[in-house]
């Protein structure tokens, strides 16, 4: 009997690696795919194995500190050491990439920074979640691409051919899981801290005014047992200073104690709620943000014709950290991609994503070539009934940013993800889109004019508000 | 407010002056005065060597005041009681020392001896208002009116007995209100000046905390001062500094007694400013949602308030630019708008984040905090009323800034105490 699945609830944090979180989750269990310590990268005739800095002081859970390369090309050159070549990649250029970043004013790039990895006791919330349900050693983002290109393939199946945020027409043109759920008379929401990247969507923006909501909603609902279908949930991104908020999505350089926070936050939410015993739980990284990995990514199939610089994403990206909760899922699972119908095995990519909850619901034919042959996760939901409850709930550290630690993410320069958000922003209508005609076409976004992470925030964040209606 | 300022400036030095002028009623140049070139034996202790001859008055005849007007004095000037006796000669010698002035029946005492004054055939009296006669005085000034500026009295005289113990009894009246005095309770020209004073301090403490930050928390230099909260701290401390002050106006004008401020009122008005140095104190000690909002404003380039009016300022140039003749080229105007939406956005920003530390109006600041409704904001604001209604009652009626129990005090202490306690946690809310 399958499992009676009613809620999906996808949680995607922010660039880190599978070995940078989870790579030493399981260090005695040859059939797990972590980190033995003998893996290393060398530049300028030095080596820099990976390695752990015991103890989780804020400068620790901010490695690596500055942020790494997440451009195709920085990727390219991490998993290559130069340009593409046949795979299997080498994943030796992780250390050089980062060394020959531009300079910024976060610090010095320290080669060995991207070649840290944290222990379990270091990140205790996804580490127990992890053994305390399933953890997949084999979920790659779908492209060696910056956060854009992986989040659209979470909601689309594709970027469209675009590798970095900068490119992207906004408002984004492919059809999303989100409108094929309305379609079919499902229920969706993505639930936000300060401005939702998902909201760039263009077949979701007549729905947008009742559909993107605060995060305080997601624990409303959980708490009332009135979770949609399908819930996804965007981390903050940028720093508020107004609120004393500091991000909590993990991208580096933020610690991701406040990662951990909102990982506990939405797991607890989840079990306590009404509808636990129906409800699938996806934590997951949009890629891996320059931090090191030891797998290389696999050959993929492209989802559409488009292509740039020559790459057509028939190339996964680095593995991500890849968490599945459920009751239905037995506790320390290792959940491995099953063959395909088509007797090829494909790993799991953010695609699984809107296979699982296509197949799950209904939804009907696949958005690309890519989500077709994309494993979902439903056979990891192998347990007859709902019976692994798991921890009752997760205690996360309740440390609060320092004054000083919310200025000094508020001073920096923006990064990747928050120049292209701010940016974006700009093109937003100044209402929520009352009918098809409201919605203007694709275009080439502007600019970021913003130098710092509080000015990007104000603009993104006001925009976003005006946008929604909120 | 220079103005302002200079008007009770003035006030003061025409209190002084006047004052002055008023001491300097003196004898020597007075119609009437002491008898200093006549040798007592003579005239004001007639009786002394002759007292087998001296007339007894038995009647008022009149009543003068120091210029020989028809008697209308007050504290701190010479009443002339002018007597006469059987014969009808008029009086020439007098042992003044011996009378005693009396007001409705009650006996003023422990004034300065009085003197006969021959030319007025009177009895000079100066009217002082000593701790032995106080309760004489607050019963004819006290709880005064403005319509009514003097009082009716009447004076009569006793002669003081041979044993010194024996009280002295009112036996020398007068007729067809030849006794009746008309006692100044508020000098018009003394009510004037202390109205301009008490009016010119409320002016500077109430009246321009409208505009200003006297009164109000300043929590964040880019609100303007109109729009700032009330404080509860300083708008206690500056009641108790205005009603002190009254009283203390009140009082001198009415006594022209300067020693008037008790104990309890120095222990109120330390009470609040200790209030409003304590919350100044966890104002600036704990990081807040004030401290948090300047951080991010100060990060938008808002450092004050004029950060603000330049971008207004900045936004009106652009409209104006695009409504200029000959119009912008499309691509100085797709700029423009571009640049003006920017700052619209920042402007929003502003407002939306500035919002709760907007004044709701005065009763409303003063009693409620981030959170809404607050009980220890209300309790310090209630006994404050209380208290201050009970002191305004006490220095109207008895003349005399109210001796507070301990108990009452203690009371304020402990309310403004617990003010200051939660203001802590409501400044981290």
């Amino acid at each position: 009997m399958p499992a009676q699945i009613d809620h999906v609830v996808v949680l995607m944090l922010e660039n880190r690696s599978f070995d940078c979180m989870l790579g030493r989750l399981y260090p005695q269990d040859p059939d797990y795919q972590g980190l033995t310590l003998n893996e290393s990268n060398t530049y300028a005739g030095t080596t820099y194995p990976v390695w752990n800095d015991s103890g989780m002081s804020a400068d620790t859970a901010c490695i690596p500190t500055p942020d790494p390369g997440e451009s195709f090309i920085d990727m390219n050159e991490q998993l290559f050491g130069g340009p593409p070549a046949p795979a299997p990649a080498p994943m030796t250029g992780f250390a050089a990439n980062y060394a020959t970043q531009p300079p910024s004013s976060d610090g010095p790039f320290i080669p060995a920074n991207v070649m840290h990895y944290f222990s379990p006791e270091q990140v205790p919330m996804i580490s127990t979640l992890a053994k305390a349900f399933g953890v997949c050693d084999q979920w790659h983002a779908s492209a060696p691409c910056q956060t854009w290109p992986n989040r659209f393939f979470a909601h689309t199946g594709t970027a469209l051919g675009h590798v970095d945020n900068h490119t992207f027409p906004i408002p984004y043109p492919a059809p999303s899981i989100f409108r094929r759920l309305q379609d079919n008379g499902k229920t969706w929401r993505v639930y936000f801290h300060d401005m939702p990247q998902s909201g760039l969507l263009r077949d979701i923006w007549l729905y947008a005014l009742f559909h993107f909501k605060g995060f305080h909603q997601f624990l409303a609902d959980a708490h009332t047992g009135s979770l949609p279908n399908y819930s996804f949930i965007e981390p903050r991104y940028f720093t508020d200073l107004f609120l004393n908020n500091i991000p909590n999505d993990e991208h580096p350089p933020h610690n991701v104690v406040y990662g951990e926070r909102l990982i506990a936050a939405v797991y607890n939410a989840v079990r306590s709620s009404p509808c636990w015993k129906s409800t699938l739980l996806i934590i997951t990284c949009d890629e891996h943000g320059g931090c090191y990995d030891h797998v290389p990514p696999p050959a993929a199939v492209r989802p559409d014709p488009y292509n740039q610089y020559g790459f057509g994403f028939d190339r996964y990206g680095v593995r991500v950290p890849a968490v599945i909760v459920s009751p239905y899922v037995p506790p320390g699972s290792k959940i491995r991609p099953p063959p395909n119908a088509d007797g090829n095995t494909y790993p799991f990519d953010h695609t699984s994503i809107i296979a699982t909850v296509r197949n799950l619901f209904g939804l009907g034919a696949p958005l690309t070539a890519r989500d077709a042959v994309a494993p979902d996760l439903l056979a990891a939901l192998s347990l007859a009934v709902p019976a692994n409850d798991g921890p009752p709930n997760i205690d996360p550290s309740l440390i609060q940013p320092a004054v000083s630690e919310l200025q000094t993410r508020a001073d920096a320069s923006p990064n990747g993800v928050q120049r292209s958000l701010s940016a974006a922003a700009a093109t937003l209508p100044t209402n929520p889109p009352a009918t098809d005609e409201d919605i203007p076409d694709p275009a080439p976004m502007p600019p970021n004019p913003y130098s710092t992470v509080a000015t990007a925030q104000a603009n993104a964040t006001a925009r976003t508000q005006l946008f929604l209606g909120t | 407010m220079n103005k302002a300022v200079a008007a009770i400036l003035l006030a003061g030095i025409l209190t002084s002056a006047l004052y002055a002028a008023d001491q300097a009623t003196a004898p020597a140049t007075s119609p009437i005065s002491p008898p200093a070139t006549v040798p007592p034996t003579d005239q004001t202790k007639v009786g002394a060597g002759t007292g087998s001859q001296q007339e007894k008055p038995d009647t008022i005849s009149g009543l003068l005041d120091s210029k020989g007007n028809h008697a209308c004095v007050g504290l701190n000037e010479k009443l002339l009681v002018q007597l006469s006796a059987a014969s009808a000669k008029p009086l020439t010698h007098l042992d003044a020392t011996k009378y005693a002035l009396f007001f409705n029946g009650q006996e003023v005492k422990d004034l300065p001896d009085a003197f006969f004054d021959p030319k007025h055939h009177s009895l000079v009296f100066v009217l002082k208002r000593t701790d032995k006669n106080r309760d004489l005085w607050t019963s004819l000034l006290g709880s005064p009116s403005l319509s009514h500026l003097t009082r009716q009295v009447t004076v009569s005289l006793g002669e003081r007995p041979t044993d010194t113990k024996a009280a002295v009894q009112s036996t020398i009246s007068g007729t067809d209100g030849s006794d009746t005095l008309e006692l100044k309770v508020l000098p018009p020209w003394r009510l004037g000046i202390a109205i301009l004073l008490v009016a010119g301090v409320i002016w500077l403490v109430f009246a321009r905390a409208r505009k200003n930050t006297t009164l109000r928390d300043n929590l964040l230099p880019q609100i303007p001062a109109a729009r700032q909260t009330y404080s509860l701290a300083r708008w206690q401390m500056a009641f108790w500094f205005v009603l002190v002050f009254c009283s203390f106006i009140f009082l001198y004008i009415i006594t022209w007694d300067y020693n008037t401020i008790s104990q309890q009122a120095l222990t109120l008005m330390g009470i609040s400013g200790g209030t409003a140095l304590a919350a100044v104190a966890v104002d600036v000690a704990k990081d807040s949602p004030a401290d948090a909002v300047d951080r991010g404003l100060r990060a938008l380039g808002f450092n004050s308030y004029d950060d603000v009016v330049r971008v207004r300022e900045e936004i009106a140039a652009r409209q104006a630019e695009l409504q200029s003749n000959p119009p912008p080229s499309a691509q100085r105007i797709a700029q423009l708008q571009i640049e003006i939406r920017d700052r619209q956005i920042l402007l929003r920003t502003y407002e939306d984040r500035i919002r709760p530390f907007l004044t709701q109006g005065w009763f409303k600041d003063l009693t409620t905090d981030l959170n809404g409704a607050a009980v220890h904001r209300l309790q310090v604001f209630c006994w404050t009323w209380v208290l201050g209604l009970v002191f305004l009652i006490g220095v109207y009626r008895d003349l005399a800034m109210p001796e507070f129990g301990a108990t009452l005090l203690v009371l304020m202490g402990i309310s403004s105490a617990g003010y200051v306690g939660f203001k802590y946690p409501e400044k981290n809310n």
